[in-house]
């Protein structure tokens, strides 16, 4: 059935290997198990090698999108001490190039697993030999999500232009910019500026001025931080677009961050609301394969090229 | 960056210290759209009293920065740019080695917009004096200090107030202004250059030297018939209408051929403002820019005059919204 695809976009220059990228977004049923396994097609589409990690502890479904049967090996054997490594727990889709590894299927150990089992999950992780890992995340904003969110080369968050899952985006946003500011106050003398700041109600103080604060008080520190706050860049999908209004709440939410926290968030695309969507989950089968010339396709392919767009210029300006 | 209550207006509007008067009038709208009272985007950031301030600082800041006098002084008093402001316009437009990156396709690329009002040259900033305060006369009134101007100067005005061509548009913008629709396809690259060298101060490199503390309002070429001296004032209270802004236009001696020449804005639009045909009109986004352009030449309050048009409008059953 590949071969009845569209020919795939003009190919890109390559770009760095293993990049590894996390889909989340705080609230549920927004469409991120939709982005994740669509990107993972257009990505195997382009000849990448891809594997598309179901990290959605205790919810996972990526199997189901895909349409594959009921997996045998999956997240939880993964995690287990003498389970197999995480490549060869990687099961091939019906799409050449892309490999799922599929989320524990009820094991609870595997919704919750120890520090030092999500470690070693996170280092396999970074460590798969392929073009890119795709991480399914869950809905919340729970320590487990934000920290595959923050492995992460790329964090995307997807969004639905409601008011309800705009507040969630930017909660989501928050928790994981302090979570990665706390993974640093593990080694620096920080941790109350933190708290303070993480506590503050109404306009938040922008993590600049966190930075000018932490530059009086402990200026050893202030290098790290700045670097963390540079590098946390994450990409924004807005899903289910019905209007103009409302691919311009893409622009117009990474600019409010930028305003109102200070941090740069990159718009990549929205992606049109198409039933062809809902009559492929029906079916168990990929959009981008069920119906590839759809809006909805061609708008995951322009998220495709923005997303390697910036990726090519991130490394050139690296 | 500073939280916005404490950005400056060129932060605050994210243009250029040099920004002509065109970026910030699509900087203003910008900015209503995405942090104004009617966006999502914002109420999840802050509280609705602090929302609001920084509504009311940004229309500050658009009334200030939208008026040479009040801009000049203004300019003189925040002192010169911080490390974290745009670049300037001049020194975007310098490219270095480096090429224009290929522009991003959007998913979801928005339709052209019908007609943009193209650049204005810097001179004109001389010219389009916004009045803040409507002062409390009948809807038209004369005014003395206006007699004496556009003679003047009965040549026009030389090279520079002509058509310098409009400057490839998207070069001086920053990432944020992308998201105005009409730009989206034209994706400027110009991140990398936010932090890059020194920042002169604004004088040096500004392309149009402010005038001194009295600027002589440098009026327009003087158009055949133009001896439109009554400069129009809107009564406090009054309602801009399609109709009322047509009496004004006559008032002052100008065809709509002459408004669609200098505004680029298509005559037929301009046909359905003065009409009022809501349906016809184009989204509100472009609407809006197209009344303030439409008030800038007849000299009236850019601010005023898109408002008071757009709400007589939204209540008007079936007049469409955007889109």
């Amino acid at each position: 059935m590949i071969s009845s695809l569209p020919p795939p976009n003009p190919p890109k220059p390559p770009t760095r290997r293993r990049q590894v990228i996390a889909v989340g977004g705080g609230k549920g049923g927004i469409g991120k198990t939709l982005v994740s396994t669509s990107l993972g097609v257009e990505l195997a589409r382009r000849g990448k090698q891809v594997v598309l990690v179901d990290a959605d502890l205790g919810g996972a479904n990526v199997h189901t999108a895909l349409g594959m049967d009921p997996p045998l090996v999956t997240l939880s054997d993964v995690v287990n001490k003498r389970g197999p490594r995480i490549e060869d727990a990687a099961m091939p889709s019906c799409v050449p190039g892309l490999r799922v590894v599929a989320g524990a299927m009820d094991a609870l150990d595997a919704a919750n697993p120890k520090y030092q089992q999500k470690q070693k999950l996170l280092r396999q992780v970074q460590a798969l030999d392929v073009d890119y890992v795709l991480l399914d995340l869950g809905a919340g904003t729970s320590f487990n999500v934000l920290d595959f969110f923050l492995v992460a080369d790329q964090g995307l968050v997807v969004l639905v232009p409601e008011p309800t899952c705009i507040e969630n985006v930017y909660r989501f946003v928050k928790a994981a910019f302090f979570r990665r500011l706390s993974y640093l106050s593990e080694e620096l003398p920080i941790k109350k500026i933190i708290e303070e700041a993480m506590k503050q109600r109404g306009a938040p103080r922008t993590p600049f001025q966190l930075l000018s604060e932490i530059e009086r008080s402990v200026p050893q520190a202030a290098p790290k931080i700045r670097a963390a706050i540079q590098s946390f860049r994450p990409g924004l999908i807005v899903n289910q677009s019905r209007s103009r209004e409302d691919l311009e709440v893409g622009y117009a939410v990474s600019a409010a961050w930028k305003k109102y926290f200070g941090l740069e968030m990159d718009f990549l695309g929205a992606l049109s609301h198409d039933d062809e969507v809902w009559r492929s989950v029906r079916k168990r089968r990929p959009v981008l394969v069920e119906q590839p010339t759809s809006r909805v396709a061609r708008d995951f392919s322009a998220v495709v090229n923005e997303l390697l767009f910036l990726d090519q210029q991130r490394a050139r300006t690296a | 960056m500073n939280s916005p209550l404490e950005q400056n207006f060129y932060e605050l509007l994210e243009v250029p210290r040099d920004a002509t008067l065109a970026e910030i009038d699509r900087a203003y709208d910008r900015a209503r759209a995405y942090y104004g009272p009617g966006s999502v985007a914002v109420y999840a950031l802050a509280t609705p009293d602090e929302l609001k301030r920084v509504q009311d600082r940004i229309d500050e800041a658009y009334l200030v920065l939208a008026d040479e006098a009040a801009r000049v002084e203004y300019d003189a008093r925040i002192g010169p740019p911080g490390p974290d402001e745009r670049p300037l316009r001049s020194e975007v437009r310098r490219p270095p080695s480096e090429p224009a990156a290929e522009p991003p396709k959007l998913a979801l690329v928005p339709e052209p917009p019908p007609v943009v009002p193209a650049a204005e040259p810097p001179a004109a900033a001389a010219e389009v004096k916004p009045e803040p305060k409507a002062k409390p006369a009948a809807v038209i009134a004369s005014e003395p200090q206006a007699k004496s101007e556009p003679a003047v100067e009965p040549a026009a005005p030389p090279a520079e107030a002509k058509v310098e061509p409009p400057p490839t548009e998207p070069v001086a913008k920053a990432p944020e202004s992308e998201a105005k629709p009409s730009e989206a396809e034209a994706k400027p690259e110009v991140r990398p250059a936010a932090s890059e060298g020194p920042i002169p101060p604004p004088h040096m490199a500004s392309p149009e030297p402010a005038p001194k503390a009295a600027p002589v309002r440098r009026e327009r070429p003087a158009e055949p018939g133009s001896a439109r001296l009554p400069r129009p004032e809107l009564a406090p209270d009054a309602v801009v209408s399609g109709e009322l802004l047509r009496e004004l236009r006559e008032a002052q001696g100008l065809s709509l051929q002459e408004i669609a020449d200098r505004t680029k804005i298509g005559r037929p639009h301009l046909e359905n403002i003065e009409a009022d045909r809501f349906g016809s009109l184009p989204a509100h986004v472009y609407l809006r820019g197209f009344l303030m352009a439409l008030a800038r030449e007849l000299r009236l309050d850019p601010l005023r005059v898109a408002k008071s048009y757009l709400e007589q409008m939204g209540e008007r059953p079936g007049a469409k919204s955007r889109s």
